[in-house]
């Protein structure tokens, strides 16, 4: 708390806690429940469109890859935080083991055969 | 370097043709606090950042900021694939339509291509990184605005995603800021730039 002072901004640090499942941050933007700060005019729990990881595999890829995106930014100011750099190198296994597994496919084709699977643009992922 | 994966952040999946809503979004692509805007602003202002750290966030934002610019760009091409001569007549988006037909060109809502006078790198540590919080909090107004006027849950759940985006990238970019005062003087924090004064510097 010693930068508070006048005439520059300040936002406290985070401090490490229970994150969200894996499901639940892809779908509400974060894997920190303290960062989830939705719009009146979006309440929560209307996400309707995201697939279950049940009905669709590649979302589970999508899922891990989100979660290991927000917990590079958090160590990027957490360096030194060890509990962040577990959960990362944990998720970091699920999502190789993912890859490795039959049931998925993700991101195994190589590039140079675009017309083997929708763009992802025309709604394809993964 | 770069490297391109074939998948959406988050996907995009929409049926229902709208050009009107297309114009909307397509704000978020080369409007005044878009994506393109956010990528280039942090893939720019890394190069003088005193603090590694904070380049390295810079980075790493940067370049989900490109990820957002694909999302944003799946979407206005999803409401506008199928798109009737009829429709391209719909006010607000006919304009576009006869510059560009369906193809996907970067401008604001109003018409204003993209510039990049929408975005600054002013070369020191707090003007910038106070730039980016401001930069986080107009894109997560455009959103909310987005919210207000779509009711398409196949837009709005992308669009969800992005604005919970840009607060936690506030509050990266307050932490990066905290980090940067820790090398400054709590008397003065404005006595000397940290990114060009190099001579006063704490060396951390």
């Amino acid at each position: 708390m010693e930068n508070q002072c006048l005439a520059v901004p300040f936002v406290p640090a985070q401090t490490w806690d229970l994150l969200y499942d894996p499901a639940t941050a892809l779908a509400e933007g974060t894997v920190f429940p303290g960062l989830n700060k939705p719009f009146f005019a979006a309440p929560e729990g209307c996400n309707t469109t995201l697939p279950a990881a049940a009905d669709d595999p590649q979302i589970l890829f999508s899922q891990y890859c989100f979660v290991l995106d927000d917990l590079l930014l958090y160590l990027d100011t957490h360096p030194q935080d060890e509990q962040a750099k577990a959960c990362y190198q944990s998720f970091l296994v699920k999502k190789k083991e993912l890859q490795k597994s039959a049931s998925c496919g993700c991101c195994m084709t190589d590039h140079f055969e675009w017309d083997k699977k929708p763009l992802v643009w025309e709604g394809g992922h993964c | 370097m770069w490297k391109y994966e074939q998948r959406l952040q988050y996907p995009v999946k929409i049926n229902k043709t709208c050009p009107k809503t297309a114009q909307y979004i397509m704000s978020q692509y080369g409007g005044p606090d878009g994506e393109m805007a956010a990528s280039m602003r942090y893939l720019s202002q890394r190069y003088t950042m005193p603090d590694k750290q904070v380049g390295g966030l810079l980075t790493d934002i940067g370049t989900e900021e490109l990820a957002h610019m694909e999302i944003i760009c799946a979407i206005v091409y999803q409401l506008t694939r199928n798109l009737t001569p009829e429709e391209a007549k719909t006010a607000g988006f006919d304009a576009y339509y006869i510059d560009h037909t369906a193809g996907i060109w970067p401008a604001a809502a109003a018409g204003i291509p993209f510039n990049a006078c929408e975005f600054q790198s002013k070369g020191d540590a707090i003007t910038d990184l106070a730039e980016d919080m401001a930069a986080e909090q107009k894109a997560r107004s455009t959103y909310d605005n987005i919210l207000r006027v779509v009711t398409d849950p196949e837009v709005r759940d992308p669009i969800k995603f992005l604005r919970a985006r840009e607060v936690v990238h506030f509050q990266r970019f307050g932490e990066a800021l905290e980090k940067t005062k820790d090398r400054l003087d709590a008397k003065n924090y404005y006595y000397y730039n940290p990114e060009f004064d190099k001579q006063f510097g704490k060396q951390i």
